[in-house]
Formats: structure tokens, C-alpha cells, sequence
């Protein structure tokens, strides 16, 4: 099993992002490790237009992306500012992360195409994914 | 052996011819028949010759022409004023000139190498130059020979001992007087100065009596020696005694510096001492004198008596001095040898060996007639300098009293000699009293002033005279920084104290700029397009040019280079007066010529008699890439001294197009002189009071052409203007124009209470009581203005509207330029005024006509804007408006006319703002884009003449009447409208006027549509005139309607491409040279008025009336990397494949590929690993395009979605990698921003490097080194260490952090790059770890070439690819 990728962000089309395999794992930190025909990933990118919305001031944007063969649910998270698990961390480097990710936030709209990168989670027994970057870039 | 015929110098005068002659001809010359006998004149009637004609110059001098047969002159040779019989010689009547003469005649004369026994001898000349000038002449003695061997001055007892004055023995024994003897270096001579000092002259006076006219007056010199401090040296013993004297140097150390002073008869021993210097010498027979030099500084000094005897004990230093080795250009003093290659402004300039400079700007430094083009000459004791002028690189000659000028070989040439005039003027005086740098650039002052004046101002309004300042002194005077200015001492002071005179030491001269004439600086910048364009710069620009082309009717074209050169770069004021060229171009004109300017905005008092001067401005330049072919230009140097200070005239070569834009800030455009018969304060003083009628110009046209039989155009050139006369008369009230206190600044709107308004609008009818003694209407006393409006007096009611119009609006006008305000109102002139259905307001649409002499009015005028002109008895205006509200009507605006633009507001507090501290923010972003029209900005209330402050109250009172009018009438507002097939277009109410040429013969088709105006970036200029275009070039891809600028009055048919919301529409037709801007061209935003919308096509059509106007353009160099770097641009406009050579590559294959070979990536940024920025300390190039910051060292770990990799760039390439050419994203920033120092209006839009250079500025040199995540973005750990003692702040810190974030999270990128081999690997391997950081494991590649993905190209290439699968 190759962990090669693991660190990468994997293109995929929304119906391989969905159907990874999902195996508890041992480690703290990620409760669940996703592969795809046994290789482990952990990030994934996916490109198409958004197709919903819902924000949570100060506490998440959620929003789908949909490329014509599914949608990925995409959580992006806004609450650096109160979660414990940014408190470790430098706060003026949190700021800058909070704000940065305002900004994106903003800038995902209904409609628009957005390129999504992020770490693969689950949610609830779903796969979500965490974005940390976004870009309009077509 | 010496024979030939004896020529006298008689003769020699007469005959006024420059000669060269010799007793001995070897060879007999052939060329007897073009050299006539002496007393010719035929060849030279005028005996000048020319004073400055350049060596190698446009007019090479001649070499002297030899006499065709032996001859040789036999005279006496003198020292000035030696001998009581020699005649004065008219022009060296103070000179320290030899003198020589015979039965016939006396001539100043110059001798190489003279022997002491040479003076009061007859000699006979063997060999000689004879210089005609207008006192007779300058004889140049190269050999002689004594004519009787015994013949000498009256010796001493001893051999080769002289005594000053003739006819005096030192063998008589003197007494107390004159018991001193020097024996020593002659190191330095000053020049003869007159003191008018009659004590000492008495004592002076003792030996030779009455040598001098004036008794009271006491001629002399300095001299410095270099004595030895032993016990025999000491010895107040006379030296004289000493058999053979050199015997006697060896083991003398001559270190201590003693002064001599050669007054009186001694003083003539000038020219000879000049000539000892570097020699030993032994003067004896002197006397000790402590002089007083200065008023608290007294001088022991040796001075000469009339007994005083000098010996020469060694010529050892004969030969030609070297040269100085090491010349640093501080301020040392040194000897300096060369030939002489220019002389120049009347003989102060003196060009050596083409690149040194000797300044003989002091009158009393009286240099020899035989410094000519062409000699040999030795500078002693001269200041090196090397101003540091952004514009050039020189060596300057700064002679100080202790300077002197030996010629040591006399010029071959028939070039003339110069005496500097003895009468100063203030000029002289204040050239004098600066230090030598800024003397130079002075007298460049001087030159540049009579070039481009010539014709324009007298020479005396130029350089002044000797009781008024001219036009250079009071430029210098405001340029100079008072350092320059130096303090000068006098000859003794500044000869004894010399090193504490401040002689030599200069200040920094970085910021004079040169004042080259048009010509020059048009010259330079050709040389420097040539220069870029040779060096490779080309290269870059052409490779560009693949993201630009668009092809057009099935041609390609090619895309011109734009450079842009600042002023810093330029190094060079500009000074000119401002004209409109016939062809309606506004330029900055001089004597040498023209440059075309772009003006973001014209004052209404610009006017062509003023001289202006623009310090800040950047030079636009645009060619085709392949305009190559002069390569002479290059090594032209317009801006040297020597291109300067001659007056050849420099023939453009090539015809780029050119141009200078500056805006209206204090510091860029002064009115640097105003003729006296202008009155500036006039323009003003119209606008204190009075009655105004307003206009909203809604399109000018370009220039026509007058056609037969048209009545619309009058004769000759005129531009017209269509205008809407508004229905409301401004009214300032001049009976308390107000200057704006402090305090009054921040006054409240109320106190000029608006409801007096209300109260109107209470009113059913209203009339306005003209007795009423309400402060807004109380400056309407001029009956005769007010009754000029007559027909406001009754009202009717707009029942529709349900409501009341007003009549007056009150205000508040300030003038731009002025702190003047003053109150005033706004009064409704229309009689029938109604709102609503049915009820057309009667504005009326109007002609302004402009004819050659009005065109500055012209070109202040914008579309779109509003302006006043002043309300006159029997004034066009208003009688037009009474008689039936004719429309159509024209008028002719004269000069009389005066227009200023207007601008609104609509004020709670009346805000005052100073327009003199507040810059209209004409530059949307720094250094990039000029915004020319002031259409819908806030810049508007910086830029107009006068604007008014209208209560918020009644705004909307005003608004609807504006609104009204533009909906009904006008409509030209750009107001964005969907047109079909014309995306984003709006339409103007001008219904086609094209279609009246429709014909009922369907035949005869026309083009049918409707005109619009349309905005949008233009992106290429096309030339479809195909026959034109081949007769002017033989290559098709010069397809650029610039390469035709020279065909002049032709009309072009062109196609121009104007991307507008992501599309692309061509606009085409005939453009005659007239519409077409100055500045016009790809990547300007402009506004296309008056275009025929032709259905489908996204086509357009330019017709007669269309004008173009500017609204911004590019002010960056690499404009094309502007437009590359945005992905939406390249994805839509430019469907061209890149970088196709090179095949794709994953990331995760690279570990197979084991090739050397680029491989392209489509990857992102993941992380920073570390990054080290610097200050680029490398010498910034002329031309900025160099990058202001270094990055030597820079790896970026790169995810492709198949694996990552390690990234290595250079400076150029981490940079775009990092974004810093991008805007900064200042909302992403968040709540940050607020931190970045300085952020404005003005700071809004700068790149990310602008804030990164200001870190580097503070620290010099920042490491980034990631110890967190690579795989992750928002993970990274960074620290940074900084090269300063400085702390890196906390804002700092994140304004690092966030440019390397902001580069995370950005786009795709493709990048071209090898994958390292091992040996670069092992490189990096061994200087990482010194760094504290660890090498992974992952694979590095090379970036060689990075550009922004283009995802549209991508996926076709993917698509391809599955296909060939």
C-alpha cells in the first residue's frame, strides 16, 4: 500500500471522492482514513460550480460543489478565532488565517466555478470535505 | 641648413591668415597652388576664427596651412609690460602674456619650454604658428635660436642668474632689504591679481618706479615653494654664492611649504614662473612680510624687491608629466595632460581628450592664447571631481587660484583662441560663487537656454546683464540647494589657506537635473529604445507578443513594444511652452522642437506664452520590435556635455512614437516664467463675480476639414464642440469674496442658511425681489446682468410634477487654484420650466466653434463635463436663449472667452479642502494606470476650476434638473445598457444621423445603425490600408498604424480591437490623424464616441464625428505581463496554445524521468520551504523594468495532485510565484490592512512587492524558513530573521506571513523546469543544512519558465490527448 499520495491533493471526480473507503483508524487525530482501491488519501481537490450555500457567521461555511458527476459537500471553517484547536498556535497567525478564510468564504457564491482543496473528513458518517483553499481560476 | 625669407610681423597682421611656418623644409610641399602668400586674404576675410569649432565635429577644423617656403622671424621676446616702449597690445592689456616684437609690430606670443635667457633677447624664430585675432594676432613659437650667442639678460655674478627687474645687479651688496633666499620646488602660481593697496605699493615701488598708471594699485602674484628644512637651508645666509647649485639638491628633502609674493615689476615674471613649476628653483634677494590675507588671517610671506634675483638649479621635470594614476574624482588636486578636443561657451568650457572637463569660468585664471583645439596642455594643481549627475558621467577640471595651465605642445589646427571677458556679469558672479559640479551644470543651464530660446527670448533676458538677473540665474538660483553656493576669499586667502577654503569639497549633486532641449531628450530616448532593443530586451517583449496577436482580416499583426522611462530615469527637467499643433496635438514645444504631451487635465489659464517646467513625468515610447536598423544612434550620447555645448543639429532617424505625460501636481508643472504683458491673477479675479452660464459638453468632434461650399465649417481650421447650454445661470456674488481662513474651513454649511430656500418654495409664484437684502442675492446689484434674465421672473407652476421648481439654489463656489470662495446661487433662466408628461425642458443644444487660437479651450473640454463661461452684455448665450430658443446655433469662441470647468457637491458642512495640499488621485494605482478623464470620480472637486458646494438639502432639487436633462436631451452619461450583439454599449439619444444619407437606391448600400459610445480597454490598432502600408514597409507584420504617423493628413482605415466585459468588438473605419489621441494605443482604456453600431458581429464603425477620448492608460513597462498574468484575460482573449513544445509531466513520474529534458508541471503552491529576500543592490538600470527586489535563494514545495516536489527559482520567477507583481489583496488581508503603514486611496491598489520593498528598505535582507507542515498550507511554520538590528515587528511578521500564504492558496500555475541532477542537489545539500534547515527527500526541479494555468488550454490538451490515445 502506497502512501505516496497520501499528503497530496488527489484530483478526483465528485463519484470517486464519494464512494472512498472508509476505515476507522487508530490514530487521534483522523477517526477515519479514507482510500481509494487501497491507496490511502487524506486531501483531495475538486472543481465545479457551487450549488449551495449556508453560512454560519464566525462558524462555518458549508456549500457543494457539483462537476457533473456528483456533489462534494465542502465545509469551510471560520472559527479559528474560538476553536481550542487553533489555541496552540501563534493568535496573530490564526487572524491571519480567520481573515484569509472570510475572504473565501465571501467569495464563494451560488453559482461560480471554484477549485477546492482540502483534507477529506467525515462528517456524521459523510464525507466532507475541509477546504483550506479556494480559487475562481477559470 | 636655416635660411628662407625673413617674414615680419607686420606682414604676418596683415595678412590675417592662421599660418603654420618653418625655416628648414625638408620636403618641398606640393601644395603651393591652394596656399597663397601671406597677404592673402581672399580665403579668411574675417580674421576670427571660429571660437569653438569642435575637433571631429560636424565641421572638422582644417590643420594650419603652411607657408609654401622656408621662413623665419627675427624679434625680441618679452615679458608683458617689461619694456617701457612696447606698445599696449590691445586685447591682453591685463595679460600675462610674452610679448614678442620687431621693427615692425608687437604680438602677444607663446614659447614652449622658454630658456631664462630668452627674455629681453633677440631671437630668431625657426619654427612657428601665427593665429590671427582681433588685436593682430598670437604668435606660437615652437623653435628659435638666439641670434647672437652672446647676447643675454644682464647677468648676475653666477650663471644662469636673473634678476627680476632689468637693469638691477644683485652683485651690488643690499643692505637689510632683500636679505632672504628661497631654493626649493616651485609647486604652485597664482594669477595676477591687482590689489589696490598703496602702502605697499610705495615699498614695491623702490626699485622699478613708475611701471604702473595707477600708483595706488599693486599688481602681483602667489607662489608656493617647496623648501628644504635643513640646517643649511635654514641658514638666513644667502644661498646665492653656491658654485655649481646642483650640486647642492642631492639630500634636500623639499617639504616645507613657503609663500612668495611677486608684486610690482616682479609681477610680469608671470608667464615664466607659470612655467617653472615642478622645476627647483633658488630666488634670492627677498624680503619677509607677514600680510594680512583676511581680516583676522595674516600670511609670513617672501617678497620680491627690485633686486630680487631667481635661478633655475634644476629642469629636471622637463618631460611631459604623466597622468595621475588613480583619479577618484573627490576633490584631490592633481596634474592633468591632454589634448584638447572642444572648446566651448566663450573658452569656460575646455574639453579634454573628449570626456574630461576644465571649467576656466574665473576671470582671473586668464588661460594663454595658445589654448586651442588641438594643443597639448598640462593642468597643475587642479580639483578632480566627479559629479554624481543622474544624466551622465564626466570628469570635471576644477581650477582653483592655485591652478595653473601650461601648454606644453601647440595645436596643428586652425582653430581660434578665446580670452575669457573681464567684465563680469551678475551671471559670472553667481557662477563663481558655486562650487565647480554645479558651475558645469550651470553653463549647461546656460547652453540649453540659448537653444531652446533662440528666437523666443533675447540673449540678454537669458543670461541677464550686469545690474538684472536673466532667465538662467533665476532657474539655477531656484534649483541650486543653498550648499553649492561657496563663499569665496579672495586670491591670497584661498592660495595660502588653500586646504581650508573648502576648495574641492562638493555636495551631493544626485538631484540637478539636466535642462536638455526637446531635441536632445528626444534623441536620447531613440538612443535608449535602440540600446534596449540591441541588448535583448526585444526578446522578451517579442515572446510576449505571442499572448497578443489577434489576427485581423486573415493578417497578422505585429504588437508594438511600449517602454516607459520615468523622469528619475531620464535624469531631465523638461522647460518649454505649451502649444496646440495644428493637427490639434498638445505638445511641449522649444526652439529645437516638439514632443507630443498627454495632459490628464488642462487649467483653463494654460495658455502658449507661458514657459513651463515639468519635473515629474514619465516618457512613453512605443515602436515595433524590429525597428533596428540604426545602429548609429546608440553611440550618440544626447545628453553628454558635449552634445549639449555644441550646436549641431541632431536629425531624428527613426520615428518612434513619443510621448510625455505629467499630471497637474505642484512638483511636476511649474509656470516657470510668465511673459510680463501676462496677467495671471486675471483669469481669477473673473471669477469673483458676475453671472456665469453653465454648459454640459456632450461630444466634440475632431477637426474638420473644410469642404467646399459647407457652411457648418468656417474658413480656415476650426474644431467644434456640441454643448447644451443649462437652464441655470450661476451667479457669484463679488461683494465679499471670502479668503478662506483656517477656522472658516470646517463652517457649516447653515451659515449660508438655505432656508432662505424653503421660503421660496412656499411661494405659489415667485419673483425674485431684487431689492431683497438676503446675503445670496445681495451680490446681484448689477442691474444690467440681472436684467439680461429677465425671463425668470414669473414662474409658471408643473402641475404634473406636483411640485414647485425652484428658482435659486444657494452655494458655495471655491476656486481651484485660489482659496477664494465666494457665495453665490444658482438661478433658474427658464421661463416655461415644467417636469412631467408633456413638458420638455428647453435647454438649449449648441455649436462651439474654436478656431486655432482658441484650441487649448478646446482641449480643456471633456465630454461629459460641465463648465461656466462668463456672462457678457449682448453675450451669444443669452441673446440666443431670447430669440425663440433656436436650436443649431453656433458659436464662436474667441480668446476672450474664458471657460473653466465646473464640479458639484452637495455639502452638510461646508468642507473646505486646500486644493494646493490635496492631490487629485490621478494615478488609480501606483505607477500603473493614468486616469485621463475626470468623468464620474471624486477627483472631479480636486481638477476643475471652480466647484460648488450645494446644500445635501437641495440636492435633489438640482439632481432631477440634471438628470432631466441628461434622460431627455443629452444621454450621452455613459450609463451601461444592453445593447443586442453589442454587449455593454449604451446608446446615445443621437439617432443615426448616418441614416440620412440612406438612399431609396437599395443599391447604393450604406452603413445603417445607430450611433453609440462604447468603453473599453483597447487591445491591438490595426492598419488595413494595405497599398500605404506597403509603401512604407516591406514587411507585412508591420501592420501598427504607428509605423504611418509620418504620412501626415492622411486618413487611416483601421480596425481596432476593444475588449469590453470580456468581449471582443472591432472598431474600424477611416481615422484621420487628427482623432487619432496622443497616447492612443493598446492597453489604454478609451471611450469611443459616436461609433455606428452595424448589426451583429460584435462590429462597430467609426465615422467622421467619432472622437476618441482617453480615460486611462498603462503607466507600467510590462503591461503585457499584466495582461498575461490574469487568467480570465488569457483564457478568453488569447485562445493561443503555450509553451506547447515542452510535453506534461506528473510529479509523481518524475522519479522515472531521469531525462534532463524541461518538463512542463500544472501544479500549485503548496508551501514555502524558505525564501531569502534582499534589497537589489545591483545598480538600477535606466530602464526600470529590473526588479526592486532580490530573491537569491527560493524553494516552493509544489503539489500536482500526483505527488509534490521541491521548486528552485530565481529572483524573477520566485517572485511571480509569490505574486508580488500582483495587486494586494487588501480584503483578503482583512483586519490586518489597517496595519499596512500608509494605506490610502493612494495605497489601495499598489502590488504586493511595493509593500514587500518597503520591509526591505527597513531591513536589508529577510530568511524564510518553513519547520511546519509542506503539505498542508495553513499549517506552515514560519520564522523569519532579518539582516538589521531591527526586530522584525509583529505586523511586519504578518504582512510576510500573509504574501506566502496568499501565495498558497492561489491559482495554477505552469511551470517549465528540469529536474536537478544530482550535482546541484549535493550544491543545495551542502548549503541548506548552514542555514538550520534539513533537505528532503523530495524531488527538486529547476523552474525555468513560469506562467498562470491556463485551464481552457489544459483541458483541450487533455481532451487531445485521450483522443490520440
Amino acid at each position: 500500500m502506497s502512501n505516496q499520495l497520501y499528503n497530496t491533493h488527489v484530483k478526483l471526480l465528485a463519484f470517486d471522492l464519494l464512494s472512498l473507503t472508509q476505515t476507522p483508524s487508530p490514530s487521534s487525530s483522523d477517526p477515519i482514513s479514507f482510500s481509494r482501491r487501497g491507496t490511502p488519501l487524506s486531501r483531495a481537490e475538486t472543481l465545479g460550480t457551487v450549488t449551495s450555500r449556508e453560512l454560519k457567521p464566525h462558524k462555518f461555511l458549508k456549500f457543494t460543489v457539483d462537476d457533473g458527476t456528483g456533489c462534494v459537500p465542502c465545509v469551510l471553517w471560520l472559527n479559528h478565532l474560538s476553536s481550542p484547536y487553533f489555541s496552540r498556535r501563534n493568535p496573530a497567525d490564526v487572524r491571519l488565517i480567520a481573515d484569509l478564510a472570510e475572504y473565501q468564504a465571501s467569495e464563494v457564491k451560488l453559482g461560480v466555478l471554484a477549485r477546492v482543496r482540502g483534507r477529506i473528513t467525515a462528517y456524521r458518517e459523510c464525507l466532507v470535505m475541509e477546504a483550506c483553499s479556494k480559487a475562481n481560476s477559470v | 641648413m636655416e635660411g628662407g625669407k625673413m617674414v615680419s610681423i607686420s606682414e604676418l597682421v596683415r595678412g590675417c591668415r592662421p599660418l603654420t611656418a618653418t625655416s628648414t623644409l625638408h620636403s618641398p610641399l606640393s601644395t603651393s597652388s591652394h596656399t597663397p602668400p601671406i597677404s592673402s586674404s581672399s580665403s579668411f576675410p574675417n580674421s576670427n576664427l571660429p571660437p569653438s569649432t569642435p575637433a571631429g565635429g560636424v565641421t572638422a577644423p582644417r590643420i594650419l596651412t603652411p607657408l609654401n617656403h622656408p621662413s623665419y622671424l627675427i624679434g625680441t621676446l618679452n615679458l608683458p609690460s617689461y619694456l617701457h616702449s612696447t606698445p599696449a597690445l590691445p586685447c591682453c592689456s591685463h595679460s600675462t602674456c610674452f610679448v614678442f616684437s620687431d621693427a615692425s609690430s608687437t604680438v602677444c606670443c607663446d614659447v614652449l619650454h622658454p630658456d631664462l635667457r630668452i627674455i629681453g633677447n633677440r631671437i630668431r624664430v625657426l619654427s612657428w604658428n601665427f593665429i590671427p585675432s582681433k588685436c593682430g594676432g598670437f604668435l606660437e613659437i615652437i623653435r628659435w635660436s638666439f641670434l647672437d650667442s652672446t647676447a643675454g639678460l644682464s647677468r648676475c655674478s653666477n650663471l644662469d642668474a636673473f634678476p627680476l627687474v632689468l637693469g638691477s645687479s644683485s652683485a651690488s651688496k643690499d643692505g637689510s632689504k632683500g636679505r632672504y633666499s628661497l631654493r626649493g620646488v616651485l609647486e604652485s602660481v597664482s594669477p595676477v591679481s591687482v590689489i589696490p593697496c598703496s602702502i605697499v605699493t610705495r615699498t614695491s615701488q623702490s626699485g622699478s618706479g613708475t611701471n604702473f598708471s595707477t600708483p595706488s594699485n599693486l599688481r602681483g602674484f602667489l607662489a608656493q615653494i617647496m623648501v628644504c628644512e635643513c640646517e643649511l637651508c635654514c641658514s638666513k645666509e644667502v644661498l646665492m654664492p653656491l658654485d655649481d647649485p646642483r650640486k647642492g639638491l642631492r639630500g634636500h628633502c623639499f617639504t616645507k611649504p613657503q609663500i612668495l609674493y611677486f608684486c610690482g615689476s616682479g609681477s610680469s615674471w608671470h608667464p615664466l614662473f607659470t612655467k617653472l613649476i615642478g622645476n627647483v628653483i633658488c630666488i634670492s634677494h627677498l624680503k619677509k612680510k607677514l600680510v594680512f590675507i583676511g581680516k583676522e588671517e595674516s600670511q609670513l610671506m617672501y617678497v620680491s624687491t627690485g633686486k630680487t634675483v631667481l635661478r633655475v638649479l634644476s629642469m629636471a621635470n622637463q618631460d611631459l608629466p604623466h597622468k595621475e594614476a588613480v583619479i577618484k574624482g573627490m576633490g584631490e588636486c592633481g596634474l592633468y595632460s591632454g589634448i584638447i578636443t572642444g572648446i566651448y561657451m566663450q573658452g569656460m568650457v575646455i574639453n579634454l581628450d573628449e570626456r574630461v572637463w576644465l571649467l576656466i569660468t574665473d576671470r582671473l585664471l586668464n588661460p594663454p592664447h595658445s589654448l586651442r583645439v588641438g594643443a597639448l596642455i598640462s593642468v597643475r594643481n587642479v580639483h578632480f571631481l566627479n559629479p554624481k549627475f543622474s544624466w551622465t558621467k564626466m570628469l570635471i577640471l576644477g581650477p582653483c587660484f592655485r591652478t595653473s595651465i601650461i601648454v606644453e605642445g601647440f595645436s596643428p589646427l586652425e582653430t581660434g583662441c578665446h580670452k575669457v571677458s573681464q567684465s563680469q556679469s551678475l551671471l559670472g558672479k553667481f557662477i563663481d560663487s558655486l562650487g565647480f559640479s554645479a558651475r558645469l551644470w550651470v553653463l549647461l543651464v546656460v547652453s540649453c537656454f540659448r537653444k531652446k530660446f533662440s528666437g523666443i527670448l533675447t540673449e540678454k533676458e537669458i543670461l541677464g546683464s550686469k545690474h538684472r538677473e536673466g532667465l538662467v540665474q533665476v532657474f539655477a538660483r531656484s534649483h541650486l540647494p543653498s550648499s553649492v553656493f561657496q563663499y569665496r576669499y579672495g586670491v591670497f586667502m584661498e592660495f595660502c589657506k588653500h586646504d581650508s577654503c573648502g576648495c574641492g569639497t562638493e555636495p551631493n549633486y544626485g538631484q540637478l537635473k539636466l535642462v536638455a532641449p526637446i531635441s536632445n531628450l528626444v534623441h536620447h530616448c531613440e538612443a535608449m529604445w535602440m540600446k534596449n532593443q540591441l541588448e535583448g530586451d526585444c526578446e522578451t517583449m517579442i515572446n510576449n507578443n505571442k499572448f497578443s496577436q489577434l489576427s485581423c482580416g486573415g493578417r497578422s499583426h505585429g504588437r508594438p513594444i511600449t517602454r516607459i522611462l520615468p523622469s528619475e530615469a531620464i535624469g531631465v527637467i523638461l522647460l518649454g511652452s505649451l502649444k496646440i499643433s495644428p493637427s490639434g496635438r498638445l505638445q511641449l514645444i522649444d526652439a529645437t522642437g516638439c514632443i507630443d504631451i498627454v495632459l490628464p487635465y488642462l487649467p483653463s489659464d494654460c495658455n502658449s506664452n507661458s514657459i513651463y517646467e515639468v519635473n515629474d513625468y514619465s516618457l512613453v515610447m512605443e515602436g515595433m520590435p524590429d525597428q533596428l536598423d540604426h545602429f548609429g544612434l546608440v553611440e550618440m550620447e544626447p545628453f553628454s556635455c558635449r552634445s549639449i555645448f555644441e550646436s549641431s543639429p541632431l536629425v531624428r532617424e527613426i520615428s518612434l512614437t513619443m510621448y510625455v505625460y505629467f499630471h497637474l501636481r505642484k512638483s511636476s508643472l511649474q509656470k516657470f516664467l510668465v511673459y510680463p504683458h501676462m496677467n495671471l491673477k486675471d483669469n481669477l479675479k473673473e471669477l469673483e463675480d458676475g453671472r456665469f452660464h453653465m454648459l454640459h459638453v456632450t461630444h466634440k468632434f475632431p477637426v474638420l476639414q473644410k469642404f467646399q461650399k459647407d457652411q457648418v465649417v468656417s474658413d480656415g481650421l476650426s474644431m467644434l464642440v456640441e454643448a447644451v447650454v443649462l437652464p441655470w445661470d450661476l451667479f457669484l456674488s463679488g461683494k465679499n469674496p471670502t479668503k478662506v481662513s483656517k477656522g472658516q474651513k470646517k463652517e457649516p454649511m447653515e451659515l449660508y442658511d438655505s432656508r432662505n430656500y424653503h421660503e421660496y418654495v412656499s411661494f405659489k409664484r415667485c419673483k425674485i425681489d431684487h431689492a431683497s437684502s438676503r446675503p445670496l442675492s445681495s451680490g446681484l446689484t448689477d442691474k444690467s446682468s440681472v436684467a439680461g434674465m429677465g425671463s425668470c421672473s414669473h414662474l409658471s407652476d408643473c402641475s404634473s410634477a406636483n411640485k414647485q421648481y425652484p428658482v435659486e439654489i444657494p452655494c458655495l463656489a471655491c476656486c481651484r487654484s485660489d482659496r477664494l470662495v465666494s457665495s453665490g446661487s444658482l438661478y433658474c433662466t427658464e421661463a416655461t420650466l415644467k417636469f412631467g408628461a408633456g413638458c420638455k425642458l428647453s435647454a438649449l443644444k449648441v455649436l462651439l466653434e474654436f478656431k486655432s487660437e482658441s484650441f487649448f479651450k478646446y482641449q480643456l473640454l471633456q465630454i461629459g463635463g460641465y463648465y461656466i463661461t462668463k456672462h457678457q452684455n449682448k453675450d451669444l448665450f443669452c441673446n440666443h436663449r431670447d430669440s425663440d430658443y433656436v436650436r443649431g446655433g453656433k458659436f464662436l469662441i474667441t480668446t476672450g472667452t474664458t471657460i473653466w470647468s465646473l464640479s458639484f457637491s452637495y455639502d452638510e458642512i461646508f468642507h473646505y479642502t486646500d486644493p494646493s495640499l490635496v492631490t487629485c488621485p490621478l494615478h488609480n494605482s501606483q505607477q500603473t494606470e493614468l486616469l485621463l478623464q475626470r468623468s464620474t470620480d471624486n477627483c472631479h472637486e480636486m481638477c476643475s476650476d471652480i466647484h460648488l458646494h450645494i446644500p445635501a438639502d437641495l440636492k435633489n432639487e438640482l439632481d432631477v434638473d440634471f438628470t432631466v436633462l441628461e434622460k431627455d436631451l443629452i444621454k450621452t452619461a455613459p450609463k451601461l445598457e444592453e445593447v443586442a450583439n453589442v454587449p455593454l454599449c449604451f446608446e446615445t439619444a443621437m439617432t443615426a444621423s448616418m441614416q440620412s444619407f440612406q438612399t431609396d437606391d437599395s443599391a447604393f448600400l450604406l452603413p445603417e445603425g445607430n450611433l453609440v459610445s462604447l468603453q473599453g480597454q483597447v487591445l491591438a490598432v490595426h492598419n488595413l490600408n494595405h497599398t500605404s502600408l506597403d509603401a512604407h514597409s516591406s514587411n507585412e507584420n508591420y501592420g501598427d498604424v504607428r509605423q504611418l504617423r509620418l504620412s501626415r493628413g492622411v486618413t487611416w482605415s483601421m480596425c481596432i480591437h476593444v475588449l469590453m466585459d470580456h468581449h471582443i468588438v472591432s472598431i474600424f473605419g477611416g481615422l484621420s490623424e487628427h482623432a487619432y489621441p496622443t497616447g492612443f494605443g493598446p492597453g489604454v482604456i478609451a471611450t469611443f464616441h459616436r461609433i455606428l453600431e452595424l448589426g451583429g458581429q460584435n462590429r462597430l464603425m467609426l465615422t467622421p464625428v467619432s472622437f476618441i477620448a482617453i480615460n486611462s492608460m498603462k503607466l507600467n513597462n510590462d503591461q503585457y505581463n499584466a495582461e498575461c498574468s490574469n487568467p480570465v484575460y488569457v483564457s478568453e482573449l488569447y485562445n493561443v496554445a503555450p509553451l506547447d513544445a515542452v510535453s506534461s509531466c506528473l510529479i509523481s513520474e518524475l522519479i522515472q524521468c531521469l531525462e534532463c529534458k524541461p518538463m512542463q508541471f500544472h501544479c500549485r503552491i503548496v508551501a514555502v520551504r524558505f525564501l531569502v529576500l534582499e534589497k537589489n543592490r545591483k545598480p538600477q538600470p535606466k530602464v526600470p523594468c529590473r526588479l526592486s527586489v532580490d530573491i537569491p535563494l527560493a524553494s516552493f514545495v509544489l503539489d500536482d495532485g500526483s505527488s509534490s516536489c521541491c521548486c528552485w527559482a530565481n529572483a524573477e520567477r520566485a517572485a511571480t510565484l509569490l505574486r508580488l507583481h500582483e495587486e494586494f489583496p487588501l480584503k483578503a488581508f482583512g483586519s490586518s490592512s489597517w496595519k499596512l503603514k500608509g494605506i490610502g486611496i493612494d495605497n489601495a491598489c499598489r502590488t504586493t512587492i511595493y509593500h514587500l520593498e518597503k520591509l526591505l528598505k527597513k531591513h536589508g535582507r529577510i530568511t524564510v524558513k518553513n519547520y511546519g507542515s509542506i503539505s498542508d498550507s495553513s499549517s506552515q511554520d514560519l520564522m523569519f530573521s532579518v539582516g538589521s538590528k531591527d526586530l522584525l515587528s509583529s505586523s511586519d511578521e504578518n504582512l510576510l506571513k500573509f504574501i506566502i500564504l496568499n501565495a498558497c492558496i492561489g491559482t495554477f500555475w505552469t511551470i517549465i523546469g528540469d529536474v536537478m541532477d544530482s550535482e546541484a542537489v549535493g550544491q543545495l545539500e551542502e548549503h541548506v543544512p548552514k542555514m538550520g534547515m534539513t533537505m528532503h527527500s523530495m524531488q527538486s526541479i529547476w523552474a525555468k519558465e513560469v506562467s498562470y494555468a491556463n485551464p481552457l488550454t489544459e483541458a483541450r490538451n487533455m481532451v487531445e490527448e485521450l483522443l490520440n490515445r
